[in-house]
C-alpha cells in the first residue's frame, strides 16, 4: 500500500485518470496517496493553507460510487487537484493569504470551484500565496513563507507559490493559481514545473480576489503539457459574470496538441537578456537549439518599446490594486503584510491623469508587439532572468528592474499579463546548484493552442519537465530524482 | 533617501490621509514616490502622441447607413 501510494503521486494526471477510470485506482486510493505526500511534506514545504482531508476523502467516496455507477464525468473525475487561496469556495475557509481574512468562510464558490467539482476533480486544499497576490516570493503571507521543493531556503516564487511547490512534489497533478504580473511563470520556472496563463478572459476570474483588473488572470500548473491542457478544458468557457470573459466554442486544447511546429517563426530578443544569469542564458541558448532542431525558425528581434514594459506593467497594477483594496487600507492597514501595505498606500497617490498616461504607454507597447507579431509566430526568453533566490534575501529578492527603461528581462517577463497575451513556462535545464531554469513562451491572443503546442514539442525532444526535487528522494520508489531519460 | 519630502510627495502623500500608516511605511512610500515621479516622466515622453483609448461602437454592417 505504501508503495502503491507513493508511486500514484508519481503519475501524471492522464495516467491516474485513465487508471481511476478504469477502476484500476480509485479515486479514494489517489486521493489518500496525495494527502499522504502532502502530510509527509508539508511541514518543510508551507504550500498550504487550509487543508481539506476530510473533505477530499468523501469527495472521493462519492466519486468512486459515481464511475462505478457508469457515471463517469471525464479525465478530471476523482483526480486530486488544488487551488491557490484567491479562490472563494463556500463554506471553506477563503484568506487571500491575508489576516484580514483569516476566518472568512464565502456563501458561494467561484466560477472555477464550481468548474472544477463539475468536472469531478477533487479538491485537496488552498494553497499559501502573498497576499492578495501581491508579491513575487510567496513569502509575503500571513501564513508564513512557501519554500522552493529543490532548496527549502530559497523561495518558490509567487504569488502563486504553494501552487506550483505542491505540484512539483507530486501532492496532485493540477494545481490553479492567478496570474497578474509573473505570478504563475515565475513560480512554475523556480520549482521546474510547467504553468500556463492563458489570453486574458479565457478562464472566468468571477469569485476570486483582484489584484489589477485589467491584468488579473487565473492560471494552470501541471508537471506536463498534457496534463495542463486538460486541467485548462475542464475550466475555460464564457462566463457573463466576469466582464472580461471571452465568448468561444468548447474549450478542447488537449485533443489539439500537436508537436509538429517545423516552419512557425520564433522571435529572441537576445538584448533583452540583461542581467540574466549565465547558467539561465546557457539554458535558454539550449532550448533554443532544441526548438531550431524541431524545425522552428529562430528570428532575432528588437521591440525598443519594450524598454518600457515593465514600469507600464507595476504602475498599472499599483494603481489599481490600491483601488481594489481601498477600504480594507482605510479600515484594515495595519493588517496588511507592511510590503504589501506600502505598495498599495503608494498606489493611492497615482492621480487619474498618471494613470491615463501610464495607459497610453501600454497602447504604444501593445501596437508594437502587435507589429512584432507579424514577423514572429511566438516570443521566446527565459522565465526570469535567475534561478530562485534565498528567502533570506527578502520580497526584492528576484532582481527584477522594474522602474528602469532598458533592456532588463523583466520586461519580457510582466508582457504577458500586462498585454493579456497567452504564455507559458517549462523547465529548460538547471544551474550548477541543480536550480530549474524555465524558458517562456508567448503567443498572441487567442493563440493558446500555439502556445501549448510549441510547449508540448519542446516537452517531447527534452526530459527537463520529468526531473523531481531531491527532496523526494527519501519518498520514492522508483527513477532516481534527476535522471535523464 | 534625503530630507524632508519634497513638494510632490507632500502632494502625493495628501492623498494617504486617513490610511493608518507606521512611520517605516512613510519612509517606504516616499522612495516609492521617487521612483513614480521618475518612471512617468519617462512615460509621459514616451506616449507622447499616443491617443486615449475610448470604446468606439461600430455599425453592424460594412458600412455606415446615414439617415435621410
Amino acid at each position: 500500500m505504501h508503495s502503491m501510494a507513493l508511486d500514484l503521486c508519481e503519475k501524471s494526471l492522464a495516467e491516474l485518470s485513465r487508471l481511476i477510470a478504469g477502476r484500476k485506482v480509485s479515486s479514494s486510493e489517489a486521493i489518500e496517496a496525495a494527502l499522504a505526500r502532502l502530510e509527509q511534506l508539508e511541514g518543510k514545504l508551507n504550500a498550504f493553507i487550509t487543508v481539506l482531508a476530510e473533505e477530499a476523502l468523501e469527495a472521493a467516496r462519492r466519486a468512486d460510487d459515481e464511475i462505478a455507477a457508469g457515471r463517469y464525468r471525464g479525465p478530471l473525475h476523482g483526480v486530486p487537484v488544488s487551488i491557490k487561496d484567491m479562490f472563494e469556495m463556500a463554506g471553506v475557509r477563503t484568506t487571500g493569504g491575508s489576516k484580514i481574512l483569516t476566518n472568512w468562510r464565502p456563501e458561494t464558490d467561484s466560477a472555477l470551484v464550481e468548474r472544477i467539482r463539475a468536472s469531478g476533480a477533487i479538491i485537496l486544499g488552498k494553497t499559501n500565496l502573498d497576499e492578495f497576490g501581491h508579491g513575487g516570493t510567496s513569502t509575503l503571507s500571513h501564513f508564513g513563507p512557501v519554500h522552493n521543493p529543490w532548496d527549502l531556503e530559497r523561495i518558490a516564487g509567487g504569488s502563486s507559490g504553494g501552487s506550483a511547490a505542491a505540484v512539483a512534489v507530486g501532492i496532485g497533478p493540477l494545481s490553479y493559481g492567478t496570474e497578474t504580473g509573473s505570478s504563475v511563470r515565475r513560480p512554475a520556472s523556480y520549482c521546474g514545473i510547467f504553468g500556463f496563463k492563458p489570453t486574458f478572459g479565457i478562464i472566468s476570474r468571477h469569485g476570486s480576489f483582484r489584484g489589477a483588473w485589467s491584468m488579473d488572470h487565473v492560471g494552470v500548473f501541471a508537471r506536463s503539457v498534457e496534463d495542463a491542457a486538460v486541467g485548462l478544458d475542464a475550466v475555460a468557457g464564457f462566463d457573463p459574470r466576469d466582464p472580461a470573459s471571452v465568448r468561444q466554442g468548447p474549450a478542447e486544447y488537449a485533443v489539439h496538441l500537436s508537436g509538429d511546429i517545423a516552419g512557425l517563426r520564433i522571435g529572441v530578443m537576445r538584448g533583452f537578456l540583461e542581467g540574466a544569469e549565465a547558467a539561465v542564458c546557457a539554458a535558454f541558448e539550449g532550448a533554443l537549439e532544441t526548438l531550431a532542431g524541431l524545425g522552428a525558425e529562430i528570428r532575432e528581434l528588437d521591440v525598443p518599446d519594450l524598454t518600457y514594459a515593465a514600469m507600464t506593467s507595476m504602475m498599472t497594477s499599483t494603481a489599481e490594486g490600491a483601488a481594489n483594496n481601498l477600504q480594507w487600507l482605510r479600515e484594515r492597514a495595519g493588517d496588511f503584510q507592511p510590503q504589501v501595505r506600502r505598495r498599495l498606500a503608494s498606489g493611492l497617490a497615482i492621480t487619474a491623469s498618471e494613470y491615463l498616461t501610464v495607459q497610453r504607454a501600454r497602447h504604444r507597447i501593445r501596437e508594437a508587439v502587435r507589429e512584432a507579431f507579424e514577423q514572429v509566430d511566438l516570443l521566446v526568453s527565459p522565465t526570469t532572468n535567475r534561478t530562485a533566490p534565498l528567502i533570506s534575501a527578502g520580497p526584492r529578492g528576484n532582481g527584477d528592474e522594474t522602474f528602469r527603461v532598458g533592456h532588463s528581462q523583466a520586461n519580457l517577463l510582466r508582457l504577458p499579463s500586462m498585454l493579456g497575451l497567452p504564455a507559458c513556462s517549462t523547465p529548460c535545464g538547471v544551474d550548477p546548484r541543480g536550480l530549474p531554469v524555465g524558458l517562456q513562451l508567448v503567443g498572441r491572443s487567442f493563440a493558446d493552442q500555439t502556445v501549448l503546442d510549441f510547449a508540448y514539442a519542446y516537452q517531447s525532444a527534452t526530459d527537463w519537465h520529468t526531473r523531481r526535487p531531491p527532496l523526494l528522494e527519501g519518498a520514492r520508489v522508483g527513477p532516481r530524482a534527476g535522471s535523464s531519460q | 533617501m534625503s530630507g524632508m519630502p519634497s513638494e510632490s510627495y507632500s502632494r502625493r502623500l495628501a492623498f494617504l490621509e486617513g490610511i493608518d500608516l507606521e512611520p517605516s511605511d512613510r519612509e517606504a512610500i516616499v522612495a516609492e514616490f521617487e521612483d513614480f515621479d521618475r518612471v512617468l516622466a519617462e512615460l509621459e515622453a514616451f506616449s507622447e502622441g499616443v491617443p486615449w483609448l475610448a470604446q468606439q461602437a461600430q455599425p453592424p454592417g460594412p458600412d455606415a447607413q446615414h439617415g435621410s
